[in-house]
């Protein structure tokens, strides 16, 4: 297929379109949802502490934004397992990739920005009516400070982390999702000590910090830390897109 | 514009269809067989929906399951049953007809108007067959080189039968293949020609009209005495329904798609002879 045919962005820009007006009803159910959940949360906080501080909305939006998004992702390729939906993915004149761009913006990106702004409104809202209603005190929340930053790109490599188990699995893709991505962390965890376990114990076990082997382990492991953390920033999520791509392009010859 | 050479395809580990070979150009090709014969199976690889396992299948000259999009712009499905979103209908196209370069926006008002389905009605409120209604409107309107209809009567009332017919009848271009999938002859037969009949997984008859006229005469016989010269026969209130073999080029008294199905079922063999498959 020609480049052309396979990436065409004003395709990209109709399916999201598309997307968003034809779901919209469902995406504000879920939204309103959420949003009136954490608009309780913020009404017994005012009411038992009369004061909503900009640290307590630092952990709400921590936790809401990430369990909301990965529950989020993990159903955005619900229409691939429906019989009657997927005519519609599958006779959308777009390509594979095209359609797969869409569902990544809107779930991995289009998603925590649309949180954030949500939340932030909600505590305007909260700063307006808390103190005349409740006789509570209430700041705003501010988006933009380098840790919220941080939390909505940590959002966005969660969110891509749950891209695979929607199309992986056909029904409760959330729970399993968790579930398999708790297992691989276990087993990543199991292999590290192991690992190092095994490395160790070549050496003895009176290593002491002053040991020429031993610094050169501590600066490997420095080597190897740096190499997870920019792997976790930089290639975790890009490798999630890629496994659901291929699984999306498997899926859909079969 | 469809040619498919020694399909074959598996479904739930039941060989659906053993080197299947089928080829079409332009025109309304009526696909009739019963219920599991495998044609919504064959409409569903025709428009690359399911992977078949060997053989060859070519739609516009491309591979349909590997859903190019230049092939996808020239092709739309009516399936029997489908969802659609909680939009207008207005909406639904102005999201949905950028897809397709060819689409006719005053061909879709004309189809509408003659369904008496309002642009501004929610779709998933419709009923049944007004969504029906809606989406062969819709699917008409795209232009795309190969329209398929499967089971599009199904749920239609008795008078948007009539309307579903003069929308076919007035909308018809040459360079389109519309393909229409169905168990209900009698809702499509003043439209289709050639008839294509397939039976578990096998095409077993495969003729224009015009060479079922010549090879075939169909009369309304009282005298059940004249029955040992037919090809096949069906009793009604007043005599018989038959078939015979058309010698002198004589007219038919009736041409009924039923029969000619019921016919070609029951005497597979003598209806292959005579067509020379």
């Amino acid at each position: 297929m020609l480049t052309s045919e396979c990436l065409n962005f004003y395709k990209v820009k109709l399916l999201l379109l598309k997307n968003i007006n034809e779901g919209l009803k469902e995406y504000l159910a879920g939204l309103g949802a959420l949003f009136s959940f954490i608009f309780i949360l913020f009404l017994f906080k005012g009411f038992f502490s009369k004061y909503l501080t900009q640290n307590y909305y630092d952990k709400i939006f921590f936790i809401t934004l990430i369990i909301s998004g990965a529950y989020f992702t993990s159903h955005i390729f619900k229409n691939i397992h429906k019989r009657y939906l997927c005519h519609d993915w599958l006779m959308t004149p777009a390509s594979n990739l095209e359609k797969f761009i869409e569902k990544i913006l809107v779930s991995v990106f289009l998603y925590p920005l649309v949180f954030s702004l949500l939340f932030f409104l909600l505590t305007i809202i909260s700063y307006l009516s808390f103190p005349n209603t409740l006789n509570a005190k209430a700041q705003i929340f501010n988006l933009f400070r380098t840790d919220i930053l941080m939390t909505v790109l940590t959002a966005v490599i969660i969110n891509s982390c749950f891209l695979p188990g929607s199309l992986y699995f056909k029904k409760n893709n959330f729970i399993k999702s968790v579930f398999l991505i708790s297992v691989l962390f276990i087993i990543c965890i199991i292999v590290s000590v192991l690992t190092g376990k095994f490395i160790f114990q070549n050496y003895g076990l009176n290593i002491h910090f002053e040991h020429s082997d031993f610094i050169f382990f501590k600066d490997s492991l420095g080597l190897v830390f740096t190499f997870i953390k920019y792997f976790y920033y930089i290639g975790l999520a890009p490798l999630c897109w890629i496994i659901t791509f291929k699984k999306l392009e498997k899926i859909q010859n079969n | 514009m469809i040619k498919i050479e020694n399909l074959n395809f598996s479904y739930l580990n039941k060989n659906l269809f053993k080197n299947l070979s089928f080829e079409t150009g332009s025109g309304c090709v009526g696909l009739l067989g019963k219920n599991g014969a495998g044609k919504t199976s064959l409409l569903k690889i025709i428009s690359g929906q399911l992977f078949f396992e060997s053989g060859k299948c070519k739609v516009n000259g491309y591979t349909p399951f590997k859903r190019n999009p230049l092939m996808l712009e020239d092709i739309f499905f009516v399936p029997e049953e489908f969802i659609l979103p909680p939009i207008t209908a207005e909406k639904y196209i102005s999201l949905n007809s950028k897809f397709y370069p060819n689409f006719d926006y005053s061909l879709f008002e004309k189809n509408m108007k003659i369904f008496n389905l309002d642009k501004n009605s929610r779709l998933d409120l419709l009923s049944h067959g007004q969504k029906k209604k809606f989406m062969i409107s819709y699917g008409c309107s795209t232009m795309t080189k190969i329209l398929l209809l499967d089971e599009p009567t199904n749920g239609l009332d008795i008078p948007s039968k009539k309307e579903f017919r003069a929308i076919f009848t007035n909308n018809f271009d040459n360079f389109r293949t519309i393909i229409i999938s169905t168990h209900n002859v009698k809702d499509v037969e003043d439209l289709i020609d050639p008839i294509v009949i397939l039976d578990n997984g096998e095409i077993i008859f495969k003729s224009s009209v015009k060479n079922i006229s010549e090879k075939l005469m169909f009369l309304h016989i009282k005298d059940s005495e004249f029955l040992k010269n037919a090809l096949y026969f069906e009793e009604t209130k007043d005599g018989y329904f038959a078939a015979f073999l058309n010698d002198n080029d004589s007219n038919n008294d009736f041409f009924d798609f039923e029969f000619i199905f019921n016919m070609v079922l029951s005497e597979k063999e003598k209806i292959n002879k005579i067509f020379g498959e």
